[in-house]
């Protein structure tokens, strides 16, 4: 069945796909604390340190090390995200601290500001695409992944004179953002000068278990959570973000294969985006989402593309 | 002490990488000269190694090379 064609079968059995019923159903997946995250964040914080420590007492080789702490700092990224977007919160505005707590805890291993890191998500979102304004777009709209996976140390070491720029524009324009990166810069400087410390008492631990385990650990976050979803994809809300598959199941890649839904719906947690994929599949084929049209009815673990 | 606190900015701003390879790196360099090759200790190799840590940090601020960061 073309594509045509499966539009039509999905007006007969959905008679409303407006907008407005796209909103309804979207919203019932919405407002729940996303405790999953919280678990990760701190979880993999603490396997973070006790790899540290086992090391630094002899019961764990430094090469083992490595190759554990690269796996949990893989982990760092996503809790963060989630407080980045008010899920760890859900919509209990008493428990909006646990957001930017347990967010900025998870990213110790990458050394990265939770604030700064919100900032530049907000406006990602905001500019999906956008040469000018989006903070991502030097690594998502590039060749090939391994541009991606060095265009975003720029990003997130401050190498890149575009992005500098586009993020003074920000700061001039946007009182929040300011505030944002004010705030985080305090954080940003602390992973500055807390490295270099570590780094004078313990220099090949710092290096193999937080230097290079972030430096590939960003690297996989360019190509897989950004480049990947994004790339060379033009403006717009239906767009801007594309369903993929790369032979590898959903749940190694952090499922950023389902990355679409959250660009829809950034309100959405992400544990619970293939359940609000399968609720909204016909308002995607509808939209003329990327690859929206080879969804299968339910998303599982396995490849996005075995129907 | 907001004046203070600019100026530190601006340095860090311009300089924080040159600083951070040659802290962070020299110890690197130090180490690894120590590590694996088993030579280190003496006084000139330190200074050596963080040489090393301040020429690399110089070339990488010329370079723009913020992911050494």
């Amino acid at each position: 069945m073309g594509l045509v064609g499966m539009k039509q079968e999905f007006s007969k059995n959905h008679n409303d796909l407006s907008i407005n019923e796209e909103r309804l159903v979207a919203r019932t997946f919405m407002g729940r604390i996303e405790w999953e995250m919280i678990v990760i964040g701190l979880g993999q914080f603490i396997i973070w340190l006790g790899i540290w420590s086992m090391v630094l007492t002899g019961s764990l080789s430094l090469w083992v090390g490595f190759i554990l702490s690269t796996i949990s700092t893989a982990f760092a990224y996503l809790p963060s995200h989630a407080g980045q977007h008010g899920h760890l919160s859900g919509k209990h505005k008493n428990l909006k601290w646990l957001n930017a707590f347990v967010g900025q805890i998870s990213l110790i291993p990458l050394a990265q500001s939770h604030h700064i890191l919100k900032a530049t998500h907000m406006k990602h979102h905001a500019n999906t695409n956008n040469p000018e304004r989006d903070p991502d777009y030097f690594h998502t709209h590039v060749d090939h992944w391994w541009q991606a996976a060095i265009n975003v140390h720029g990003q997130t070491n401050g190498g890149d004179k575009r992005l500098q720029n586009m993020v003074e524009t920000f700061v001039e324009e946007d009182q929040n953002f300011k505030a944002d990166i004010e705030r985080g810069t305090v954080f940003s400087l602390a992973f500055f000068f807390g490295q270099m410390i570590v780094a004078i008492y313990f220099p090949l631990e710092t290096l193999l278990l937080w230097w290079l385990p972030r430096k590939l650990v960003t690297s996989y976050l360019g190509i897989i959570f950004s480049y990947e979803p994004h790339k060379i994809l033009p403006q717009g809300r239906y767009k801007d973000t594309r369903f993929w598959v790369n032979g590898i199941p959903r749940f190694f890649n952090h499922s950023m294969q389902i990355h679409v839904m959250h660009h829809m719906y950034p309100n959405i947690c992400h544990f619970d985006e293939p359940k609000a994929i399968e609720a909204l599949k016909p308002f995607m084929i509808a939209r003329d989402i990327p690859g929206a049209e080879d969804l299968p009815d339910k998303i599982s673990y396995k490849l996005l593309s075995f129907k | 002490m907001e004046k203070i606190s600019e100026l530190f900015a601006n340095h860090l701003t311009n300089w924080g990488l040159v600083w951070f390879c040659l802290i962070f790196w020299g110890s690197i360099f130090n180490a690894i000269l120590f590590n694996l090759f088993n030579v280190g200790g003496e006084t000139y190799l330190n200074y050596l190694s963080y040489l090393a840590g301040l020429l690399l940090g110089f070339y990488a601020k010329q370079k723009s090379w913020g992911w050494l960061g």
